[in-house]
């Protein structure tokens, strides 16, 4: 048993090494907030109901994105994106389920004169929501199969593709709203059971708000994370095509020459990124019950890039998991609550994540010989017990 | 690659939570004194959030069963988010919060609302559960502004206004107020110019004014970045004596530039009371129970907060005020 899990252990010893931070922050964060009197396990105010389904709602959100993202990485590619592309998302998702006259981008139309800002927002149709969401999926994915097109078979650099893309979707995005807030309150369609299913939990789906109970913790973004993240499992570690991925990152004229057609393999993870990206866009734009193009999603593309690498994706490509990606989106959510729940000054926030990150990062470059050592040391008390024996 | 396992890992661990505890305050959860736990919530980072910092601290100097958190948004509702929703795990009481999109973030303001008492600050959110909004009466500072106006220009002229987002309520309460005010007069507003809080078109929007009527008498700037802004441009031109500047806040640049007779007047704000009072307000619904009524705030359910005026004499001792503020916060 003890055995298994040690080799267990070696297989996954990126993870091994991101799970034991990760602990290591819970225990902090669960210690250090305890409190007389406080409704949670063990008195303590990071494991009240509430605060687990904060953490958990956030890390549905992040941790959809970041798969895609991370799945990008794998094939040695970036994706600078993804932040970009939830505000231009979120804004085209808020005016398809708001009539025309009503949306801000539109108090400069006029029948006569043409002008271009207003004559786009007067055009896009108004639908019913959950064919919005179905149109900003397949928006999302175009966007995230053209890239993958552009840097698969043009071969231009992911890098500049993605960084144009940062830029444009943004740019785009502000001029459609008029550099104005778009507002979730606009709409005159009943959005009841979306805003539940982006930001309710899936007891409130189940059972309805006023019941309580445990599931009422569980964010429905936790839900669909769980969901994404199996699909995405199988696809990258159980699959043929999961291989693909991994040999296009590792060596791309290598598998080529194995008569693979690297230049698919690399475009279609970026269509998954571009899909994940939207399916995070729906519930983030729910959570902040508005869109400000110039600032919504701003650096998301980073946290999905540390995520990523926190859970072991290599930014030379080739190397990385999903279970990893998970932990380390994980741990940047836990970081962030912690800063907040330890009254931490925010301004101090990003530079403890950074350092957190920072030193994930040297551990597990340098850490490797210790837990081989640490590994070794329990080998050999088995394998002298064994002789004992 | 050899390292000695246990020093590494005791090293790391050391360095971690040095990372982690170091220059730090003390948590504030580790006093359990039974002091009722406060916060304000800011929408971004800024000067002004600095002073009404200052106007917490000596509040919560006052008062020594209360402790306040001061917290900085970063201008995105889903960081405001974030952090109430901390600040509530955290067992906080009450909270007052200037909202960065105060329409957008009905719904959670609403949902904070049922679990602590919730005012507004500097940006209201009516329709919303909030016990009452503190702050600036814009409208009436669009009106003081026109007052100055009528000083600096008694022979009348023409006037451009400027300010950043053109929509925003306090844009259209301030340019509504001076136009009420230099109504029948003289003075011809004719038109207020947006830059979207990009301070370079800011400036060229002051310059293309300039060149396009010359004849301009007064320039008008709603922002606080705007009346600076204005002052180059117009130095620039080389017209400064010509064109007269009313400000609105308390920018460095603008307060030195009142004293040099450079910029007429400025409508100044006071972030510090917002600050003082908002905390005190908390104070008695919370600790004393008592109601907004009783704090004196009207139907309407709005607090106004005076604005002062600063003319030529005024503006060096203003500023030094405000960096007594500012230091004031440094513990």
């Amino acid at each position: 048993m003890i055995r298994q899990f040690v080799q267990l252990t070696k297989q996954h010893r990126r993870e091994t090494g991101m799970l034991g931070l990760l602990l290591v922050l819970i225990l902090i964060t669960t210690f250090r907030t305890t409190d007389e009197g406080v409704d949670g396990l063990f008195n303590s105010r990071f494991l009240t109901a509430d605060n687990i389904k904060n953490v958990t709602r956030q890390i549905g959100i992040y941790g959809i994105f970041s798969i895609g993202v991370g799945i990008v990485i794998i094939t040695a590619g970036i994706d600078l994106s993804v932040g970009s592309l939830m505000a231009l998302l979120g804004v085209i998702f808020l005016y398809l389920v708001t009539p025309a006259e009503t949306r801000p981008g539109h108090a400069k139309y006029s029948e006569t004169e043409f002008e271009l800002q207003p004559w786009l927002v007067h055009h896009i149709p108004e639908v019913s929501w959950p064919t919005a969401v179905l149109v900003i999926l397949i928006i999302g994915t175009l966007i995230g199969l053209m890239q993958g097109m552009l840097v698969g078979k043009l071969k231009l650099q992911a890098f500049v593709v993605t960084l144009c893309g940062l830029l444009s979707y943004r740019g785009i995005s502000r001029f459609l709203a008029n550099d104005t807030t778009v507002n979730v309150g606009d709409t005159q369609q009943d959005l009841t059971l979306a805003k539940t299913l982006g930001d309710g939990s899936l007891g409130d789906v189940l059972f309805g708000k006023l019941n309580k109970g445990i599931l009422h913790s569980v964010p429905m973004t936790f839900v669909y994370l769980v969901a994404i993240a199996i699909i995405a499992h199988i696809i990258l570690h159980r699959s043929v095509f999961g291989r693909y991925i991994f040999a296009a990152g590792r060596n791309e004229l290598a598998t080529k020459y194995s008569g693979i057609n690297t230049g698919l393999v690399i475009a279609f993870a970026y269509l998954i990124a571009g899909f994940c990206t939207a399916f995070a866009a729906i519930p983030q734009c729910i959570y902040s019950g508005s869109v400000q193009p110039s600032t919504h999603g701003a650096f998301f593309e980073l946290y999905a890039i540390a995520a990523a690498v926190l859970g072991g994706c290599s930014l030379r490509g080739g190397e990385g998991s999903i279970l990893g990606i998970l932990i380390g989106t994980t741990i940047l959510i836990v970081l962030r609550n912690m800063v907040n729940l330890l009254g931490y000054p925010t301004a101090l926030s990003d530079a403890i994540t950074g350092g957190v990150i920072f030193v994930g990062v040297l551990f597990d470059q340098h850490g490797a010989s210790i837990i081989n050592r640490f590994v070794g040391h329990i080998n050999r008390l088995f394998g002298k017990k064994n002789k004992a024996a | 690659m050899k390292i000695p396992a246990l020093p590494f890992i005791l090293n790391l661990s050391l360095f971690l939570s040095f990372a982690l505890f170091s220059g730090c305050k003390k948590s504030t959860l580790e006093t359990t004194s039974g002091k009722t736990k406060l916060a304000f919530v800011t929408n971004a980072s800024a000067d002004f959030w600095a002073y009404a910092e200052a106007g917490i601290a000596q509040a919560e100097k006052e008062f020594d069963d209360i402790e306040v958190e001061f917290k900085v948004g970063d201008g995105t509702p889903a960081k405001q988010r974030e952090l109430v929703e901390a600040l509530l795990v955290r067992g906080v009481k009450g909270i007052a919060i200037s909202p960065c999109s105060p329409k957008g973030q009905k719904d959670m303001l609403n949902e904070w609302a049922q679990k602590a008492s919730l005012i507004t600050v500097d940006s209201d959110a009516a329709d919303t559960g909030r016990k009452f909004y503190l702050g600036t009466d814009n409208v009436a500072a669009g009106r003081q502004a026109g007052e100055l106006l009528k000083e600096a220009l008694p022979e009348g002229g023409k006037v451009m206004a400027f300010v950043g987002l053109g929509d925003q309520a306090n844009a259209v309460e301030r340019y509504q107020g001076l136009k009420e005010a230099v109504a029948g007069t003289k003075i011809e507003i004719l038109d207020l110019r947006t830059d979207e809080v990009d301070f370079g078109k800011a400036r060229r929007n002051a310059e293309d004014t300039l060149t396009k009527y010359p004849d301009i008498a007064g320039m008008v700037g709603l922002w606080s970045y705007n009346g600076p802004l204005i002052l180059e441009a117009v130095k620039d031109k080389g017209v400064l004596d010509k064109v007269k500047i009313i400000a609105f806040d308390e920018d460095p640049r603008t307060l030195k530039a009142i004293d040099q007779g450079e910029i007429f007047a400025t409508v100044a704000q006071k972030p510090y009371e917002f600050g003082y009072q908002s905390v005190k307000a908390l104070r008695d619904l919370i600790v004393e129970n008592k109601t907004a009524q009783d704090l004196g705030v009207p139907e309407t359910k709005q607090k106004f907060i005076e604005t002062i005026i600063i003319r030529k004499g005024e503006g060096e001792a203003y500023l030094e005020k405000c960096n007594a503020w500012k230091a004031s916060t440094k513990k």
